[in-house]
């Protein structure tokens, strides 16, 4: 990809879905920038794209259960924490970034018993990754096109539960693939189904 | 810890430490506002980003500075890059892409180099680049410089490391400081005449050497233009550099420089701009280069 071939993508381009049909949260695309090694090349995919998006939505969910749980509380950690230190020494290696995200993952997935500690190391982290904060909430709920979308969205979500109750799975995948194509994740548990919508 | 870092002079990775105890000054090279930045260009900015953060994680202060390069950024042969923002500034506009509540004049190349500064800034802080939060305190323009970048040109000349060809052009004399092209790895022994094909046999003639490159150059046909300097016997107009917009005043060998004044000032020129390659070199006081 480059300029002078004119096979390129402005940011714009990107965010407003231009590229691979969805909209595309900022951060998700900063993500998909920063996790390749600045030595490396970069392969711009709908594939990679959809998958930083899935490590934004984990950050975004981590920070809020944690913030949920801190409930204001605050601890400050230092770079001694075993996970800040394996994430720095990572980095210190010539900007490690596979490394440092290697660290970073697992630990976001893992159990965290002390929400104020590991907001404190969330945040550490993210004041390098900065993914999860920048637009989180996004203007979408200014935008009466987006709102219509949602409300539809949600329409079906109780169309889906309602097929899912009378056993009509068949049904409900394909509700559950109209509402995936309408550009929201959905999760369906015991309680009924949720969405959201894709970050990318 | 010991922070590892690939140094381009070297080839090799070699451990970081600050020159100054504390503090990293660090420069990037800005975009060049005639288009909507694409995401190659974010590449390299949020990889400059990372790196800061990262350093500031690590109990640095960070002295961090980007350019705006907002005069034409010109090729031989090519139109104004000013002029073909223009076209696309129309284009743009009735495609929607330009939204049709903004008033930009595509006929005026300040206005169109504002318009894509700021969009350049919009989407740089929705991506988390710091620095696009610091403008335009840490974000200096190459044409709030001028004066600045002839006043290096001026030195250059001076001390030969720059010479005037028959045509007026002032060109960088690359024979005249034997370290050119370490820092990228294109030194003269690799490089190839012509190889960009940007660049027309005739002006190759008038070269002391192929890969001398030009800094200032007399046009009338350009849409942004400045004053050259009277000191010297020629027209200048500037092929110069938009590494150099940056605080070059804050540099010693400027300091010592007298100003020059408007009234020395005369000769309408235009300003052109070339890649920063020799600014590296000059700019040896900032520790770290992301260009």
């Amino acid at each position: 990809m480059s300029k002078s071939q004119g096979n390129f993508f402005t940011a714009r381009d990107v965010f407003e879905g231009q590229v691979t049909g969805n909209p595309v949260h900022p951060a998700v695309l900063r993500f998909e920038l920063i996790k390749a090694h600045y030595r490396s090349n970069l392969n711009f995919t709908r594939k990679s794209l959809s998958d930083s998006a899935q490590v934004v939505r984990r950050f975004i969910e981590l920070r809020h259960s944690l913030e949920t749980r801190a409930a204001g509380k605050r601890a400050e950690v230092d770079l001694t924490h075993p996970v800040l230190s394996e994430f720095v020494a990572a980095l210190a290696d010539d900007l490690n970034i596979a490394g440092a995200l290697a660290v970073v993952i697992p630990w976001g997935q893992g159990s965290h018993p002390d929400a104020v500690e590991s907001l404190g190391v969330w945040k550490k982290i993210n004041s390098v990754l900065s993914i999860a904060p920048i637009n989180e909430e996004r203007s979408e709920q200014t935008d009466s096109n987006a709102d219509e979308s949602l409300r539809l969205a949600e329409t079906w979500c109780r169309e889906l539960d309602a097929a899912r109750a009378r056993k009509d799975f068949t049904r409900a995948d394909e509700i559950r693939k109209q509402i995936q194509d309408a550009g929201f994740e959905v999760r369906t548990n015991k309680d009924g189904t949720t969405i959201q919508r894709m970050l990318a | 810890m010991t922070i590892q870092l690939y140094n381009s002079l070297t080839r090799s990775l070699q451990p970081f430490e600050s020159l100054s105890p504390g503090l990293v000054r660090m420069y990037s090279c800005g975009p060049t506002v005639y288009d909507f930045a694409h995401i190659g260009n974010f590449r390299s900015f949020l990889f400059g980003d990372v790196l800061r953060r990262f350093l500031e994680l690590m109990g640095y202060r960070v002295d961090h500075v980007m350019n705006i390069t907002d005069v034409g950024h010109m090729l031989e042969g090519e139109s104004d890059k000013m002029s073909q923002a223009a076209e696309r500034m129309k284009e743009n506009k009735k495609s929607g892409r330009v939204p049709a509540g903004v008033n930009v004049d595509p006929n005026d190349p300040y206005q169109i180099a504002e318009f894509y500064t700021q969009a350049f800034l919009e989407d740089a802080r929705k991506l988390g680049y710091q620095i696009a939060f610091e403008y335009p305190h840490r974000v200096p323009k190459a044409t709030d410089h001028i004066a600045g970048m002839q006043r290096m040109i001026q030195s250059l000349l001076d001390r030969g490391h720059a010479y005037v060809a028959d045509d007026g052009v002032v060109y960088f004399s690359v024979e005249s400081f034997p370290r050119y092209g370490q820092l990228s790895g294109n030194t003269l022994d690799r490089l190839q005449t012509g190889a960009g094909g940007r660049v027309s046999e005739e002006n190759q003639a008038r070269k002391r050497h192929p890969a001398d490159f030009m800094l200032w150059k007399p046009d009338a046909q350009h849409l942004m233009k400045w004053d050259s300097l009277s000191g010297l016997a020629y027209r200048m107009f500037g092929y110069g550099a938009r590494a150099i917009g940056l605080r070059c005043d804050r540099y010693p060998h400027w300091r010592r420089r007298p100003h020059l004044s408007a009234s020395r000032m005369r000769n309408r020129s235009i300003m052109r701009f070339q890649r920063p390659r020799f600014f590296r070199a000059v700019l040896a006081t900032c520790q770290i280069l992301v260009c």
